[in-house]
C-alpha cells in the first residue's frame, strides 16, 4: 500500500537517531556486501543497473579497474547530494562509494571464484548487494549517482526508490545490449531485477524508523 | 501524501507499526534464507564451523560426510514442538520453512558456484556479515533458523538458568569437539566469523528501530 508511506510522520524529534560506532558498522557491513555482490557479478560478466552499472560496462570495454572508474563516475553527484540532502548524506555517501570502489577491487584476489553460474551470479548478487544497499539507505547513505536521485525522489514525492532506478537501469540495459551477449543480458536483467525488488519491497520508512 | 496524519499529534510506536503481509513475508524469508545459504556455502568450503543447531549440522556433516542440508533439516525437527509451544504457530511454521528452503539452497547452489581459492580470515568475515544480515531479515519477518534459542528460553523459565549461557556452552561444546576433526586455525577463524554473525545481530536486532511484525 503506497499510502502507508508516510515519511514526515516519523521524523519527528522522537525519531531514534545512530550513534556514530552504529553507522560505522552499518556502513562498513553494507560496503562489503555491496562490493562482494559486484565481485561475483563481475566474475560472471554480467552488468548491473545505477552508475556501478555504468561502471563495468567501461571496464569491460577498456580494461580499467572497476573501482576507478566506479570512484570517478559518481564524483559529479556529490554536489547534488550535498544541496538536496545535505552535508551527512553527501559525505556518507563520498565514503560509501570510495569503499566499495576500493574493497571490490581489493577483495577480488581473496575471493577466487572457480565456477559460477550466470544465474547463481545474477541471484546472489541482487540479494547480497540488495541487502547492502539497504543498509546503506537506513544508514542515510547510498553508492551515489542514480540512487542519490532515486532517494530524493521517494523523500520528496513517495514513488518508491527501487521504481525509479528501474527506469534507468531500462535505458542502461539497452546500451549494454550492444556490447554484451544476449544471454549475459538477460542474467544481468535478472539481477537488477532481484536486487531492485528486494529495495521495492523492503525500503520502507515507516518499517525502519530509525536515521 | 495524508495531509490528516501531519496535523494530528504523532501516534506511538506501537499504534504506528505495521504488519508485514504474506507476500512481504515470503520474499523476507527467501532473501533471509537465499543470504544464508551463500553463508552456509562459504564456511563448508573453507572447512569451518558456527555456532547453533547450523554448527551442529556442519559438524555432524564434516564428522560423517553425510550433506549439511538433510543433517540440518533432521537436527532441527525436536525442536518444533516446542517452538510451537512456546513462540506460537506463526514463529513455527516460518522456522519450519526457512530451515526447509535452506537445507534445499545448500543441497543445490554448491552446483552453481564454487570457490578456487577464498582467504579463510576474509572469508570468515563474509560470512559474518553475509550470515548475519541473513539472521535479521528472518527474525524481522518473524522466523529463525532453528532450536536453540527456543530451548536455552525454556530453560531460563522452567529453571531460571540464563538463556544467554546455554547458547553460549552449546556453541562452547561444539567449537570443542570441532578442534578433535578439525586444525586449530580453521577453528580460531569460525570463532571469528561467529563472533561477526553475533555482533552484527547484536547491534542491529532493535525492536525500536524495525518496527513492523
Amino acid at each position: 500500500m503506497a499510502t502507508d508511506l508516510n515519511p514526515p510522520a516519523f521524523t519527528t524529534p522522537a525519531t531514534p537517531r545512530y550513534t556514530l560506532l552504529e553507522d560505522a558498522q552499518g556502513l562498513l557491513i553494507s560496503t562489503v556486501q555491496c562490493a562482494l555482490g559486484i565481485h561475483l557479478l563481475r566474475m560472471a560478466g554480467l552488468v548491473t543497473g545505477g552508475t556501478a552499472g555504468l561502471a563495468l560496462v567501461i571496464a569491460y570495454g577498456t580494461g580499467w579497474s572497476f573501482g576507478a572508474v566506479f570512484f570517478v563516475i559518481n564524483l559529479p553527484f556529490y554536489a547534488i547530494a550535498w544541496a538536496r540532502k545535505g552535508r551527512v548524506f553527501a559525505i556518507k555517501s563520498f565514503v560509501s562509494v570510495a569503499a566499495v570502489s576500493a574493497l571490490a577491487d581489493a577483495m577480488a584476489p581473496y575471493v577466487s571464484i572457480a565456477h559460477i553460474h550466470p544465474g547463481a551470479a545474477a541471484v546472489l548478487f541482487g540479494v547480497v548487494a540488495g541487502a547492502g544497499l539497504l543498509g546503506l539507505f537506513r544508514h542515510a547513505s547510498s553508492l551515489g549517482g542514480v540512487s542519490i536521485v532515486a532517494v530524493i525522489v521517494q523523500d520528496r514525492w513517495g514513488i518508491r526508490a527501487g521504481w525509479v532506478q528501474l527506469g534507468y537501469d531500462a535505458c542502461l540495459f539497452i546500451a549494454s545490449a550492444f556490447v554484451l551477449e544476449p544471454a549475459q543480458v538477460a542474467w544481468s536483467l535478472l539481477g537488477a531485477l532481484v536486487l531492485n525488488g528486494v529495495i521495492a519491497m523492503n525500503h520502507r520508512r515507516d518499517w525502519y524508523v530509525a536515521a | 501524501m495524508s495531509q490528516t496524519s501531519l496535523a494530528a499529534p504523532p501516534a506511538p510506536p506501537e499504534a504506528a507499526a505495521s504488519r508485514h503481509s504474506l507476500i512481504e513475508d515470503a520474499q523476507g524469508i527467501l532473501y533471509g534464507t537465499g543470504m544464508a545459504a551463500f553463508g552456509i556455502v562459504i564456511l563448508t568450503h573453507l572447512g569451518m564451523i558456527t555456532g547453533q543447531t547450523a554448527g551442529l549440522a556442519i559438524l555432524i556433516s564434516y564428522a560423517t560426510g553425510w550433506g549439511f542440508a538433510p543433517v540440518f533439516f533432521a537436527v532441527n525437527l525436536p525442536f518444533y514442538w516446542l517452538g510451537y509451544r512456546r513462540m506460537g504457530l506463526r514463529f513455527t511454521v516460518k522456522t519450519f520453512l526457512a530451515v526447509g528452503l535452506l537445507s534445499g539452497m545448500v543441497a543445490v547452489l554448491p552446483g552453481y558456484i564454487s570457490f578456487a581459492d577464498l582467504n579463510p580470515w576474509l572469508g570468515a568475515v563474509l560470512f559474518g556479515f553475509v550470515s548475519g544480515s541473513a539472521l535479521l531479515a528472518l527474525f524481522r519477518h518473524g522466523a529463525s533458523l532453528g532450536g536453540v534459542g527456543i530451548v536455552a528460553l525454556y530453560l531460563q523459565d522452567r529453571t531460571g538458568f540464563r538463556a544467554g549461557w546455554t547458547q553460549l556452552i552449546f556453541d562452547a561444546c561444539l567449537f570443542s569437539v570441532a578442534l578433535l576433526i578439525r586444525d586449530p586455525i580453521t577453528v580460531a577463524w569460525s570463532a571469528l566469523g561467529a563472533l561477526v554473525v553475533n555482533l552484527v545481530i547484536a547491534l542491529n536486532h532493535r525492536r525500536d528501530r524495525y518496527i513492523a511484525t
